[in-house]
């Protein structure tokens, strides 16, 4: 009896004792973890996240970050909003329009101070500037979109043409349609396949969402604020490291998401214009409150007033450049 | 009337059970709506709903309608000689086992976007269970029926209105009756690959838009709208299908 307690308690200790003696975080503090669903699949306009893992940051901050690749139609702002991911990415003119529908989601930084939303055209149809758009035959954009419906407000005869569902292939194949993109991702692949393309920004027309804002619940903010500002200010410092040397995350974006091949790092150096900001991820009041009024009177949203509750500056007080 | 009680019945306990699971593990609106809350939609938005609805049924029943016309042919054209018939008929299987998510693209790229394409995707969803119950109808006549034609020396004429087609009705019907409801899906499939620009709007523009935005209780009684319209379908096309089978007095055979 004696000798079946003694090993039972062998047992225990061994059991109970050694996951902490080879442990190599002893005496550091505790991981957080934390999960991070991206808008769309890897690429150059999640740099600064990825750099923040592959560089240790987070980890050095006490963050286990788990990024998790979008695509189309995945809800992520509504998986944030029910707490299966802590955090997540949203353009600003989104996380309006699911707020009008009582998504308790805020944006806490904006990377993009220039939305990187445009259209391009083919260089030969004749289509040089945004006066020019009405002519062309084809939009292959998503007319569920914000912005699709600010371009018919400021061009009503666009109306009239055809929508269809993103295709680069179908833009290929015709000359005279237009095609949805951003400005640091389709123009680039357009043009390693040899096609001549003009490229028209939605913000040069007023319609200027910050774009690829990181979010989180409002429950979250609520419970854990300590943790939030840690993913923030270090997600910040993370993105002027990325900037400055994007190899090592670039490495880690082509690792999961090699259809980007080498149009990546010229990806990059567009983001730098596009974000360039007195404080990096800076959020004004005017900025939103214009953002929300565009959206009321698209009808998007009722009552431009929502947007008050719709993003926080809490954790970006601090400057930095 | 009596017939429809145990589904109304079936209905009141799932939406009750439905609010209640709600209620009792506390599940978020942005899981499940309350039906109280698809039933607003229903009230406020039925306008919007409506016209989605008849959008997309108009592109379905064309699409039906279609498939009726060209699987019938295809079906008689097999019918009519065994050559034809075996060399179609893998054809026929394989191409129904590529997906309508891969087809629709494809036919995007042809006929362009917009109805036509939409029509042509319902449609060829809608075609193999016309082609494949009605030449089983045409195909299976009993031996005795076929050796007394070929002993009045009928013509192959002959033999197909008044053999053939008697003999195919009833799987004609039951494989229109599979269709219907394939032609919703077709509709909405074509729909989604070509948004309708903006002015009309078919269901699968409102079920994008809403889960885009979240509204989740608005894509509830989009998708609803979307069943409805299929059962519509399904349910008109069955009473015609028997109310033919009953005049006309065809022998119903198992397929």
């Amino acid at each position: 009896m004696i000798k079946i307690s003694l090993l039972l308690v062998t047992i225990l200790c061994l059991v109970s004792c050694s996951p902490q003696k080879s442990s190599p975080l002893e005496g550091t503090q505790k991981l957080e973890k934390i999960r991070l669903k991206l808008n769309w699949f890897p690429e150059a306009e999640h740099g600064g996240y990825f750099h923040g893992v592959v560089s240790g940051m987070y980890k050095e901050a006490g963050l286990d970050v788990e990024i998790v690749s979008g695509g189309p139609g995945n809800p992520v702002e509504t998986e944030v909003a029910v707490e299966r991911f802590e955090f997540g990415i949203a353009n600003a003119d989104k996380i309006l329009a699911v707020r009008e529908n009582k998504l308790p989601i805020i944006g806490l930084f904006a990377p993009y101070q220039k939305s990187p939303r445009c259209l391009l055209a083919h260089k030969e149809s004749g289509i040089n500037s945004w006066d020019d758009i009405v002519k062309t035959k084809q939009l292959i954009v998503n007319d569920t979109k914000p912005y699709y419906a600010y371009l018919l407000k400021q061009y009503p005869s666009l109306k009239g043409i055809q929508t269809i569902k993103y295709s680069q292939a179908t833009f290929m194949a015709n000359k005279e349609s237009i095609m949805q993109g951003y400005v640091n991702s389709e123009p680039i692949i357009m043009k390693q396949k040899g096609i001549e393309v003009k490229v028209l920004p939605v913000h040069d027309i007023g319609f200027n969402p910050y774009a690829s804002v990181l979010i989180t619940s409002e429950a979250m903010l609520k419970n854990n604020p300590e943790l939030v500002a840690k993913m923030v200010e270090v997600t910040r410092h993370a993105w002027l490291a990325y900037l400055a040397d994007p190899q090592a995350a670039n490495h880690e974006i082509l690792k999961r998401n090699p259809e980007l091949g080498n149009s990546l790092s010229e990806s990059m150096h567009i983001l730098k214009d596009y974000m360039q900001a007195d404080n990096f991820g800076e959020m004004t009041d005017q900025r939103w409150l214009i953002l929300a009024e565009q959206l009321q009177k698209l009808g998007i949203i009722k009552d431009a007033s929502l947007v008050k509750s719709a993003y926080t500056t809490e954790f970006i007080k601090n400057n930095l450049k | 009337m009596k017939k429809y009680v145990p589904s109304v019945i079936l209905f009141i306990t799932f939406l009750l059970i439905w609010d209640l699971a709600i209620r009792s593990f506390n599940i978020s609106p942005f899981i499940l709506p309350s039906p109280k809350a698809v039933f607003e939609i229903f009230a406020d938005q039925h306008q919007e709903l409506l016209d989605a609805t008849l959008q997309s049924a108009l592109i379905a029943v064309a699409g039906f309608v279609l498939s009726i016309l060209i699987g019938t042919i295809i079906s008689l054209l097999m019918s009519q000689s065994k050559i034809i018939e075996l060399s179609i008929y893998p054809y026929a299987i394989f191409l129904q086992a590529v997906p309508i998510v891969a087809i629709a693209p494809v036919f995007i790229l042809w006929f362009g976007a917009g109805t036509k394409s939409m029509i042509l995707i319902s449609m060829i969803i809608s075609l193999f269970p016309i082609v494949t119950n009605v030449s089983t109808g045409l195909r299976s006549i009993e031996k005795d029926v076929m050796e007394m034609m070929w002993l009045y020396k009928a013509s192959r004429w002959q033999i197909l209105w008044k053999v053939r087609f008697p003999s195919a009705v009833p799987n004609f019907v039951i494989g229109a009756k599979t269709s219907a409801g394939l032609a919703v899906v077709g509709a909405i499939v074509g729909e989604y690959f070509t948004g309708l620009s903006g002015e009309s709007r078919g269901l699968a523009f409102l079920i994008q838009s809403n889960q885009q935005n979240a509204n989740y209780p608005f894509l509830f009684a989009t998708s609803i709208s979307a069943a409805l319209l299929g059962f519509i379908i399904f349910s008109v096309v069955s009473t015609l299908g028997e109310w033919i089978i009953k005049k006309g007095h065809f022998e119903r055979k198992v397929s």
